[in-house]
């Protein structure tokens, strides 16, 4: 009786920890992927604070995902995002 | 049961501090303070354009700022680190944004106003004399100030800045100079009358002004010759040769000059209200004084239109 409370607490924490982690670094790398199109396209030319701008943001959400807060690495992954996608829109590599 | 009970205190517990570490942290006044003054050094590099000038900078400085703001409100150590890490950043983007800016103005300065033109030629001609008879000529004296080139009308065609050139019109005339250079140009006019003039020769009996009969046929061109310009002012000036005083020789030709005006008046040809008389004494001698014949032809009268 004792055990099943034990193992059940140990599990959920520890999936949901490790759930979470997965996604903020799946989410990173998803970004890391249009900034390197943006790369490509010639956005550090045609865009450059905008591809910079994303690359800063960038570090600091790979900065919080490894202390260990995810959500506040998904929110300059967001911001690094958006200007990931406006250097490659500018830089005319977007979707046609 | 106990192990139960006690797992699930620490289950509570465990919340209660996760609860407390997900509480944002409140900013201090000095904090908020810090970070206005990091915001106002990224707007003021915005508006000098740090987009263009200091691309990588203006980047940094914005995650730095936000990273600083969220480490604030999360962590309550190492907050002042990172405050004036982002306001380094900050400081960093100013120092590049500024001189490069201030290079673009310079840049950019609108250009100096052209030199104003020139300022406008001015000219003047003359004419000497300022009338002729037909078949005669005169001179025309123009002069010019700040021209570059000149040039006289009716015929005359290129002329230096300044000078003098005889002309000799037929008719009345119109000469216009003008003047050019950078500014524009600049006109003068002179309008040289030309008129038509006979010359009659009578002579007087000793003090008196009657017309002898001899004379009438030579005051028969008078006649002609106002007939000739019908309406037109006439001017009949007396002369004398040179035997006598001037005094005398004025009053002489001054008889002379009204008995021809007063033929001509009583003749009908003319309106007496276009007719001037007056007499020159022995001035303007057309002949030798010194013989017979000379004296003759300086004894006249001439008769002149002088136009409408």
């Amino acid at each position: 009786m004792k055990r099943p409370w034990v193992g059940l607490w140990a599990i959920v924490l520890i999936a949901g920890l490790s759930l979470a982690g997965c996604a903020s670094a799946s989410k990173i790398q998803g970004t890391r992927a249009t900034l390197d199109q943006a790369k490509a396209a010639g956005a550090a030319d045609k865009a450059p604070f905008e591809y910079n701008a994303a690359e800063a943001y960038l570090k600091k959400a790979v900065h919080q995902a490894e202390k260990g807060d995810p959500e506040a690495a998904e929110t300059f992954r967001k911001q690094s995002e958006a200007y990931a996608v406006k250097a490659l829109e500018m830089s005319g590599g977007g979707a046609k | 049961m106990r192990n139960q009970r006690f797992f699930l205190c620490m289950t509570v517990l465990l919340a209660v501090f996760l609860a407390a570490g997900c509480a944002p942290r409140q900013l201090t006044k000095g904090e908020i303070d810090q970070f206005d003054a990091i915001s106002a050094k990224i707007a003021k590099a915005e508006k000098m354009d740090a987009k263009e000038c200091a691309p990588v900078e203006l980047g940094n400085a914005l995650a730095e700022r936000d990273a600083a703001r969220h480490e604030a409100t999360e962590h309550w150590e190492n907050v002042s680190k990172y405050i004036g890490k982002a306001d380094k950043a900050a400081d960093v983007l100013l120092a590049k944004t500024i001189p490069c800016w201030e290079a673009k103005q310079v840049k950019v300065a609108p250009p100096p106003p052209p030199p104003p033109p020139p300022p406008a030629p001015s000219a003047s001609i003359v004419a000497n004399p300022k009338f002729v008879y037909a078949g005669k000529c005169t001179t025309l004296r123009w002069s010019t100030q700040k021209a570059t080139k000149a040039m006289i009308d009716q015929g005359v065609g290129s002329v230096g800045l300044s000078g003098t050139k005889e002309v000799c019109p037929k008719k009345t005339m119109q000469y216009t100079i003008t003047a050019t250079n950078a500014g524009g140009p600049a006109k003068a006019v002179v309008e040289v009358p030309v008129y038509h003039r006979t010359t009659v020769h009578i002579n007087f009996d000793t003090d008196k002004a009657d017309i002898r009969k001899a004379d009438l046929p030579e005051l028969q061109k008078a006649i002609d010759f106002v007939k000739r310009w019908p309406d037109t002012k006439i001017l009949v000036l007396g002369y004398t040769d040179s035997t006598g005083t001037d005094a005398y020789n004025q009053k002489l030709s001054e008889r002379r000059a009204r008995a021809v005006e007063k033929y001509l008046e009583d003749s009908g040809f003319v309106d007496a209200k276009l007719i001037t008389a007056e007499g020159r004494g022995e001035a303007d001698p057309v002949g030798d004084n010194k013989t017979k014949e000379g004296r003759f032809k300086n004894r006249r009268v001439e008769i002149s239109e002088r136009g409408k």
